[in-house]
């Protein structure tokens, strides 16, 4: 391996992954060297990262790129703290989460409807929850060229189901993600997965993520990257004239997934 | 042979052939061409005969038609090459062109020195296939596949002579390939394959940061790092790791006892206003970004939250939880938690094992509670008892376990978190991160502090309204 100049050991760990290059570090002092250069880290970057870096909440120190990278990979508010925006670590491609205000929440400017109201398991400035309606219907939509190109993304719905929660689950809900010529359908069943393993064997649509929040799949898509042209996330139950309550929504995220994890 | 050469003009043909003759090759070529057009010759059809020659004269004598160079190797080695076949290499054609060289054997293109002549006729084989525009896509990507198909060493060495010669396309090949055997591979199954000597110590193995921005946090824990590197080798000289070990808690253990027996204080002692506000602005602070933060498992605001005592143990909790997360995923298991403890000084010298937090669940989750409201109240005499009675049951327990327990810890370095069998009060939900910040505030600053470090994350612990006490 000492035959090969820097830059082409720069080029070949550039075409492997941030954790083979942060595995490489700590082979021997050399390799450590070689592991830590800024220009195999800023191909790991998302090419428009200065954008992105002025655009954070709270600036960013970093000492070298490999920092930056690190730093990016936990979650930082963004656009005036409407949404939160990382990288995966194992592969560098972006991740959004979408607040609650970022959305379109019908009737969700009706304080009759749905409140308000900052929630400390929430690292937004407001959770929206439905106080009771009957045309639940939340929207939201980012713009492709955000992410990162050539990957596949799911679109997760976050939500949490408040104790006195009533009507969410009686009729199906249809979600739906719509990129450009592609539209993807389905319908779920808006309750917490513990109910949902007792009644029976339903595809399990809202699952528990590491924070206390649930998730539900809304839809996932390949992101080309060419061209800019929005997506579009949508979930909705407004077939039932019945009496919806108690959903909190923090937000809609957006993150890269597996193939496997796509088509299941 | 042209033997069967007739004493007439036709003869001059034969002749003219003959003198064209330059080798093996192209004497087989000739030979084809040339019995017929002898055949032609005796026939007495000249325009055959000139037919043939000149088919000849295009499809080429190889050696005459088409342009050779002489390239010099790394062995000192000269060698012929066809000069389209060479030209395929941007820095011999740049050689040719510019430079006008390699049209004889005293003026040899000097390939780079990295070029062996082993190498040279691989990057050959590559070019002569390539050249050709007539291949497809499919042809070209299944030759390159087989091509590769070679041990890393040699792969390496390609690597290193295609780069010389600015081969690009061939360093993309060969690059991928390499980039393909690195991927996925633990650091010793890389050091194996590529021979590399493991040649970083232990404490080098936690990556201490350049100091690239001068940044005042990343000095510092720099010096901190520094200061374990010594305390490492300090270790390792002596034999009984587990005395000196010893002897590092009996300190710490000793500090410990002497503030709370109340060696040259009162541990009656009440806070002046002062200190007692600064506490409480300081606990309020926690409390409010803790809370904000809560539902924040990401330990990096974890670490920007938490205030400790002075500015820089502050500046050190966040690089160093920055430092963790780094480690935590990409190196050892076992750097996981040697950087937490990197707080303060004192809690360097307390030891290296991740078990630390655990212990620190355990210690806190004795008698001892806190009760936030009561910081300014003055404590009556009954109380007072009571509070000497919980301290001196606290000693003596700390006392009697603590070496102990710190022994078993240390000894046990790098493995998991040891099963302890301390009294766990189930009401602590001080999360896993939060212990090393504890542990080192205790033991840095005093039992005075407790209220403030535990009031911020919430934990309650079981004791008295206990006054705090002023740390001279």
């Amino acid at each position: 391996m000492e035959v090969l100049p820097d830059d082409c050991i720069a080029h070949i760990l550039s075409l492997t992954s941030p954790q083979d290059v942060g595995k490489h570090s700590v082979i021997s002092s050399m390799a450590r060297s070689r592991a830590n250069s800024d220009t195999i880290w800023d191909k790991f970057l998302p090419h428009d990262y200065q954008q992105i870096l002025s655009r954070l909440l709270i600036p960013l120190l970093y000492s070298s790129k490999k920092d930056l990278f690190l730093n990016l990979c936990k979650p930082h508010l963004i656009d005036q703290g409407n949404k939160m925006f990382s990288i995966q670590k194992s592969t560098g491609k972006i991740c959004y989460m979408l607040s609650a205000r970022e959305l379109s929440i019908e009737w969700g400017s009706s304080p009759l409807y749905w409140s308000w109201k900052p929630l400390r398991s929430s690292r937004f400035a407001q959770v929206a929850e439905l106080r009771t309606i009957s045309w639940l219907e939340i929207r939201g939509s980012i713009h492709t060229h955000a992410l990162s190109p050539r990957t596949i993304y799911g679109a997760y719905l976050i939500v949490k189901i408040a104790d006195r929660a009533y009507g969410l689950d009686s009729l199906p809900s249809e979600v739906s993600v719509e990129v450009g010529n592609f539209k993807s359908k389905a319908t779920v069943y808006v309750r917490s997965p513990l109910k949902q393993a007792s009644k029976g064997n339903e595809e399990v649509a809202c699952r528990n993520r590491e924070d206390e929040w649930l998730e539900i799949e809304l839809g996932s898509f390949f992101n080309e990257g060419e061209d800019n042209s929005q997506v579009r996330m949508c979930l909705k139950e407004v077939k039932g004239v019945h009496l919806k309550a108690g959903l909190i929504v923090e937000g809609i995220e957006i993150r890269p997934i597996s193939l496997d994890q796509a088509f299941t | 042979m042209v033997s069967t050469m007739m004493e007439n003009p036709r003869t001059a043909w034969s002749r003219d052939v003959d003198l064209l003759r330059c080798n093996d090759a192209t004497e087989i070529l000739i030979m084809k061409v040339g019995d017929v057009m002898v055949r032609n010759l005796a026939r007495g059809a000249h325009k055959e005969a000139n037919k043939h020659l000149a088919q000849w004269t295009v499809l080429g004598n190889p050696k005459m038609i088409k342009a050779y160079v002489w390239l010099q190797t790394s062995d000192g080695s000269i060698q012929q090459v066809e000069q389209e076949i060479a030209m395929f290499c941007p820095l011999i054609c740049h050689e040719i062109i510019q430079k006008g060289m390699g049209s004889s054997k005293n003026y040899a293109i000097c390939l780079p020195q990295r070029v062996s002549p082993a190498m040279l006729s691989l990057i050959l084989d590559y070019c002569r296939f390539h050249q050709v525009p007539g291949r497809s896509n499919k042809e070209r990507k299944s030759f390159d596949e087989k091509f590769i198909r070679m041990d890393t060493k040699r792969l390496c060495e390609l690597t290193s002579a295609a780069d010389s010669l600015q081969l690009k396309p061939l360093v993309d090949l060969t690059s991928r390939a390499l980039a393909r055997i690195i991927e996925g591979k633990t650091p010793e199954e890389i050091r194996e394959i590529f021979h590399l000597p493991d040649d970083l110590t232990e404490e080098e193995k936690l990556e201490p940061l350049k100091n690239t921005t001068d940044d005042p946090r990343i000095r510092l824990l720099n010096r901190l790092y520094a200061k374990k590197r010594k305390e490492l080798k300090e270790r390792e000289r002596l034999k009984n790791v587990e005395v000196e070990e010893e002897h590092v808690d009996e300190r710490s253990v000793d500090d410990l006892l002497s503030f709370i027996n109340g060696n040259d204080r009162d541990p009656k002692e009440i806070k002046t206003s002062k200190n007692r506000k600064k506490n409480r602005r300081k606990k309020d602070q926690q409390k409010n970004s803790f809370l904000k933060e809560a539902s924040e498992l990401d330990k990096e605001t974890n670490g920007h939250n938490i205030r400790c005592q002075s500015a820089e143990a502050d500046t050190i909790g966040e690089t160093s939880n920055i430092r963790h997360t780094e480690d935590d995923t990409f190196s050892h298991k076992e750097t996981n938690g040697h950087n937490i403890r990197c707080q303060s000084a004192d809690a360097d010298t307390i030891g290296e094992t991740s078990n630390i937090r655990y212990t620190e669940d355990d210690t806190f989750a004795h008698k001892v509670e806190f009760d936030d409201g009561d910081m300014d109240d003055e404590i009556d005499p009954a109380l007072q008892e009571k509070i000497d009675r919980e301290v001196a049951d606290f000693a003596r327990r700390l006392n009697s376990d603590w070496p102990m327990r710190m022994k078993e810890f240390l000894s046990s370095s790098g493995q998991e978190r040891t099963s302890m069998h301390f009294p766990t009060n189930g009401n602590s939900f001080l999360r896993r991160h939060d212990y090393p910040f504890l542990l080192s505030r205790f033991l840095s600053s005093g039992v005075d502090d407790i209220s403030s470090c535990c009031a911020g994350t919430g934990l309650r612990m079981e004791m008295t309204p206990y006054k705090p006490i002023q740390m001279t």
